[in-house]
């Protein structure tokens, strides 16, 4: 086993202090430069950034070995890492990884614009030499670990999707210390994400859409990594990103509801949902202070994102085999004022009288309930019965379908909208209805 | 030999992060963190650094006689490049140790509106007086070294 562990270095590879990196070429020509950015890859790997063809790059092509210093920013610990380059990746996670993180860091300094990754370069780390030590300090950093351990026994207790979201925002909230935090799923396209829940936003945005590869949640969905950024960030702010990528792929996206987010994100961190290649959607969490987000924040993160997918899918499997025969009982009528519900055809949105509920599929399995509600006088409901509805077209296996319906009930409540969606079992629901509904198909 | 000019004097007398690199005869590149340099009136460069951090480096300038060192600012992420030859070892003067905390208080100026405590630049330093040491070289090149396409281009 190597005797080259640079997990407690990992604080050094924040961007924080620049460090110098040392080559020289076959004539023994010294080279010596700043470098911007040094990724942590493992314990005996680090990356550095390719941006130019200068004259470190020709070196250690021509002879791979170089020595890089590195500080960490919070005690002021020094290390000398004797390296040696591997190769160059230009795609990928990692590569994606770093492309982020120095967007943040170039925008931090003031290059925004300058700093433009061609290849993360690997390099292999066969030895640290710690130069000096600098002064003990407490760490102020939370344990993840014991947090981790609490939040998933919770985790496995949730009776569904909706309890899941639920408990992971509160525990991210109350145990990690992090106020602003959205979780987004992928629609069944594939091409977009949703948002279903969010905490410590004015409006929690419940709907809002992003294009998959839009932004910090967007490529971190996918590239299916954990993209991390430490710096006040303009290229990878997430509201430009849409505005830019949507114009660019020419996405029917949803604007009525804008993507919750504070004003001076400084710190931001997106991590994929994902059961081996299985995408379910993308934890998201933001600071306005810098370097809020650590290594170690990835890590627990990554962890709980691999655990909610791991119950996602169980959730997705049982609420469909849940197939109790739904009650078709006559419902009695609401009295009040009516309210027309408005479906619009060309995109499945829904206005309930002038106000704008929702739209795509959420919208067109409203319409689908609203009709079956008021032609039937039904009002419980199981998923299946939706999954194999042949008006709604949904896939048969491995689509949200779940979280759609959560989606809605939560625009519902949101809205505080005179139909609301009441769970009643495992993969069964019930409307509940206080107003007259009078349906009305828009061309 | 190359002719420094009195901008260039200047920008590496100022509160600059400064590391000096140079390699052996296998082609293995060494390096060592510079805590001040003074500019002599023959042009000649004498960098100080601690002797008991960088033993390796030391020997590495001393026996190949080259020698690359970076400045940069960290206000403004300025860098040059200084490469040169005829490396020595030079006497500590008195005003050496004067110059290094004149040094440390100047960078800890530069990097405190990044948000880092003064404290900071003591650390980063990381020397004592007992353990100064001078070495001196003459410049044979300046290059720019500020992040971006034009770095590495030859500016003397």
């Amino acid at each position: 086993m190597s005797t080259v562990n640079l997990d407690p270095l990992r604080n050094c590879f924040e961007g924080a202090v620049p460090g110098p990196l040392a080559t020289c070429d076959l004539d023994g020509i010294p080279n010596i430069s700043y470098l911007s950015q040094v990724q942590y890859v493992d314990r005996e790997h680090i990356a550095l950034t390719f941006q130019f063809f200068n004259k470190t790059r020709r070196n250690v092509l021509a002879n791979p070995n170089a020595q890089l210093g590195v500080v960490d920013p919070e005690t002021g610990n020094s290390y000398r890492l004797n390296v040696h380059y591997l190769r160059t990746e230009t795609s990928g996670p990692l590569f994606e990884s770093m492309k982020a993180k120095l967007a943040g860091i170039a925008s931090h300094t003031g290059m925004a614009g300058i700093f433009k990754l061609m290849g993360a370069d690997v390099y292999r780390v066969s030895a640290v030499e710690p130069v000096g030590t600098g002064i003990p300090r407490e760490s102020t950093r939370i344990n993840n670990l014991p947090i981790l351990r609490k939040l998933t026994q919770q985790l496995n207790q949730c009776a569904d999707l909706s309890a899941l979201l639920d408990s992971t925002l509160n525990s991210l909230r109350k145990d990690f210390g992090i106020s602003h935090a959205m979780i987004l799923m992928l629609d069944e396209s594939g091409q977009r994400l949703y948002t279903v829940a969010s905490s410590g936003y004015a409006e929690s945005g419940i709907g809002s859409e992003i294009p998959l590869g839009a932004g910090v949640i967007g490529v971190a969905a996918r590239e299916r990594t954990a993209i991390r950024i430490s710096h006040m960030n303009a290229e990878y702010a997430y509201n430009a990103a849409i505005r830019d990528n949507s114009v660019a792929h020419g996405f029917d996206l949803e604007t009525a509801i804008p993507l919750p987010g504070i004003a001076e994100s400084r710190s931001q961190l997106a991590v994929p949902i994902a059961n081996g290649s299985c995408l379910y959607g993308v934890i998201y969490v933001e600071a306005e202070q810098d370097l809020r987000f650590s290594y170690d924040d990835e890590d627990a993160l990554m962890t709980l994102a691999n655990h909610l997918a791991m119950l996602m899918q169980q959730f997705a499997v049982s609420a469909e085999m849940a197939n109790e025969a739904t009650s078709v009982s006559q419902v009695a009528t609401p009295q009040g004022k009516p309210v027309r519900v408005r479906h619009f055809g060309g995109d499945h949105s829904i206005f309930l009288d002038d106000d704008y509920l929702i739209k795509g599929v959420a919208g067109a399995i409203f319409w689908r309930l609203v009709q079956e509600y008021t032609q039937s006088a039904r009002d419980s409901f199981s998923n299946r019965e939706l999954r194999l509805d042949p008006s709604l077209a949904l896939p048969e296996l491995g689509d949200n379908l779940e979280a759609r319906l959560l989606l809605l009930q939560r625009r519902l409540a949101e809205r505080q909208a005179c139909v609301q969606m009441q769970k009643t079992g495992r993969g069964r629901f019930r409307l509940n209805v206080n107003r007259p509904l009078l349906p009305q198909a828009e061309p | 030999m190359t002719c420094l000019s009195k901008e260039f004097a200047d920008f590496i007398q100022q509160g600059v992060a400064a590391a000096a690199s140079s390699c052996n005869a296998e082609l293995l590149p060494s390096m060592a963190r510079v805590v001040a340099c003074r500019v002599a009136a023959d042009q000649r460069i004498t960098i100080l650094l601690s002797r008991n951090l960088n033993p390796v480096f030391i020997q590495d300038a001393l026996t190949q006689q080259k020698i690359a060192v970076v400045f940069c600012l960290p206000s403004s992420e300025r860098a040059i490049q200084i490469k040169g030859g005829a490396i020595r070892q030079e006497s500590v003067l008195p005003t050496d140790w004067v110059l290094v905390q004149q040094h440390e208080q100047d960078f800890a100026d530069q990097i405190t509106p990044k948000g880092y405590p003064r404290e900071f630049a003591t650390i980063y330093h990381h020397i004592v007086e007992s353990n100064l040491y001078a070495l001196s070289f003459v410049a044979n090149g300046v290059f720019e070294q500020t992040p971006g396409p034009q770095a590495g281009q030859c500016l003397v």
